[in-house]
């Protein structure tokens, strides 16, 4: 169970780091390649999927 | 200026990732609510399965237990669908069973959806839907179709070899999460060796005398069309299977390997009293051959690929030219399961008479749909 | 006119014994051929499939002197009249037996010489249709047709001809049924 949330935690760090890594960002382009990496990450943390 | 551009583009894709993340979002927590059943009236109580094992309580594993007793005392029988919830028909004969039958003597113990975190996901890969339709006179009733292991949001991480206990047989680590291959379950153990644990309790504190465990596989799986029996059910299964081919239904009989270890078939024998069967359909949508992956496909069963197949005679496979469709896939599991009971009856055991059931032809003439409610 | 429909009978009796499933249903049978089997009867499998447990449940509602053992040494022949084999693949048999494909296949090869060794004669049941058919079945299937003396085939195994080109290699005699409950009459017969 610790592993579980060990896991979880990562996962939120990682969103974190793309969140900041998006808004330094000047290509939209690449914006939405991380939007998209985010859409999964963020459904992850919420335990949706 | 350029920061000011990369920010307004930063918050136009922010916006569009959150409405995504809300609409697939919401898509995906449907999957956790529970599907909503509507027992006959012959239905005499419910229960859920922390009844027999606290340490499933508040896990998605409670799954609903539902009893029908007879006014004569009789034997116990337990009907469990949705172990694996990637195989339709399981879970739609045990909804057809609890909306229909009248138990006269002895009792029914329905347990719809035994791995019930299994059917919140479904299985990586596999481009699988997530609901399949089935007509009824009064509209569509939608069901969930879900993953054959238990979701790993409730389960994880998986080890890189699952050990099962108490035999010690290895197998893929992913295995760990699938409940017939976790029996007879420990009460200390991983989500799903404490359902198979859960079951087992109820199994023995019930009295269960025959019990059970519907499945589907590919139709390039061996085993297919057939009834695995314990050793100690051989003569009930076999009279079972010598009726059904008297009705043209043909079963091949397995006998349950004794060393194979984690299956119902083999440690619900093993560690209860109950005679145990499990039964197998053919399923076009497991298969590897499949082409076209879609909810259709699960209904209607026809997959142009097993076609190419069968007419090439290069494998062996269980598929017809008109294709595998649920309702002569729930017909032949719904008339196995009633055949077996009959047979166990017949042999001389304290009996259990179910009625109301439909039979073979009624469902594959009147469809499934005409035997479950349309629902909302 | 007369001549013509004598003409077209002979034609027609000329093509129906030229096609081998209705010319092998009207001389194959067991009650015209004559063949009979005498009992005790070791009853045993080939391949490891559970439908030799159905046999052995026919038999016994025959009430034959018949005796089940799925894994039938040499040494069980002793004393038996006649040894019925019900070929085909089972991996979960296979399992509850503890031995592998080489080891059944070894253990059949065993018997089958055995009882030809013993001139005792061998009856071949296959009634596991399709589920029993090619794939890892087919060896055992086709071992014991071509060390039998009859065939009692269920249709569905049979439906790409298979054994009823193995009956025109070997002269086994051949007959088919349409379901398992219909093995029983040729069974029946035999046994008389």
């Amino acid at each position: 169970m610790i592993l579980y949330w060990i896991y979880i935690v990562i996962t939120a760090f990682i969103f974190i780091m793309l969140m900041m890594e998006f808004w330094k960002e000047d290509d939209w382009r690449k914006q939405i390649a991380i939007a998209m990496v985010m859409v999964v990450f963020i459904l992850r943390i919420l335990q949706i999927r | 200026m350029t920061l000011e551009k990369k920010h307004i583009s930063a918050a136009i894709i922010l916006i569009a990732a959150a409405v995504i993340s809300i609409i697939t979002g919401r898509q995906f927590l449907a999957k956790h609510y529970p599907e909503t059943f509507y027992p006959s009236p012959g239905l005499t109580r419910t229960g859920k399965l922390s009844d027999y094992f606290s340490g499933l309580q508040g896990t998605e594993n409670d799954s609903r237990v539902y009893f029908f007793e007879g006014e004569e005392e009789g034997s116990t029988v337990l009907l469990l669908g949705g172990t694996h919830p990637n195989e339709a028909a399981s879970g739609l004969v045990a909804v057809l069973v609890l909306e229909n039958v009248e138990v006269t003597v002895g009792r029914l113990i329905v347990i719809p959806r035994a791995n019930r975190s299994g059917f919140t996901v479904n299985d990586p890969m596999e481009a699988h839907p997530q609901y399949y339709s089935i007509p009824t006179p009064n509209g569509e009733r939608r069901f969930k179709y879900g993953s054959r292991l238990t979701s790993p949001l409730d389960q994880w991480p998986d080890p890189l070899v699952y050990s099962h206990r108490p035999s010690g047989q290895r197998l893929s680590g992913f295995e760990t999460r699938n409940l017939n291959r976790a029996y007879p379950g420990r009460p200390d153990g991983s989500l799903t060796e404490k359902t198979a644990y859960g079951i087992v309790q109820l199994i023995k504190k019930e009295n269960v005398n025959v019990a059970f465990d519907l499945h589907e596989a590919a139709p390039e799986i061996p085993i297919i069309n057939a009834i695995v029996y314990h050793e100690k059910a051989e003569e009930v299964a076999l009279n079972a299977i010598f009726e059904l081919e008297m009705e043209g239904i043909s079963v091949s009989p397995e006998l349950s390997p004794s060393n194979f270890h984690g299956l119902s078939h083999r440690e619900w024998g093993d560690y209860t009293d109950v005679y145990p069967f499990l039964m197998e359909t053919s399923n076009p949508i497991q298969g590897r051959l499949r082409g076209e992956t879609s909810a259709e496909l699960i209904v209607e069963g026809v997959s142009p690929e097993y076609r190419m197949a069968l007419e090439s005679g290069a494998l062996q496979i269980a598929y017809k030219e008109t294709g595998e469709p649920i309702e002569r896939r729930v017909a032949r599991h719904v008339t196995c399961f009633r055949r077996v009971i009959e047979a166990y009856n017949q042999l001389g055991n304290k009996p259990v008479i179910l009625e109301n059931l439909p039979e073979y032809e009624d469902i594959l003439q009147n469809g499934v749909g005409a035997y479950i409610v349309a629902g909302k | 006119m007369r001549r013509v429909s004598m003409i077209a009978v002979l034609m027609i009796m000329v093509s129906l014994s030229s096609f081998p499933a209705l010319a092998q249903d009207k001389a194959e049978t067991a009650a015209e051929c004559g063949m009979k089997f005498a009992q005790p009867v070791l009853i045993s499998s080939a391949g490891q499939s559970a439908d030799v447990k159905l046999v052995g449940m026919m038999a016994k509602r025959m009430k034959l002197k018949a005796e089940v053992k799925v894994m039938a040494k040499p040494e069980d022949l002793e004393g038996m009249k006649t040894l019925i084999v019900v070929p085909g693949f089972s991996a979960k048999g296979l399992g509850a037996a503890g031995i592998s494909q080489k080891d059944e296949m070894e253990r059949v090869v065993a018997l089958v010489e055995a009882a030809n060794k013993q001139e005792i004669p061998i009856l071949m049941i296959h009634i596991g249709g399709n589920a029993r058919r090619k794939g890892q079945s087919d060896a055992f299937n086709e071992l014991v047709a071509k060390n039998s003396k009859y065939m009692i085939v269920v249709e569905q195994g049979n439906e790409d001809g298979f054994f009823t080109e193995l009956s025109k290699e070997t002269g086994v005699k051949l007959e088919t049924a349409e379901k398992i409950p219909g093995t029983m009459k040729p069974m029946k017969n035999l046994f008389e």
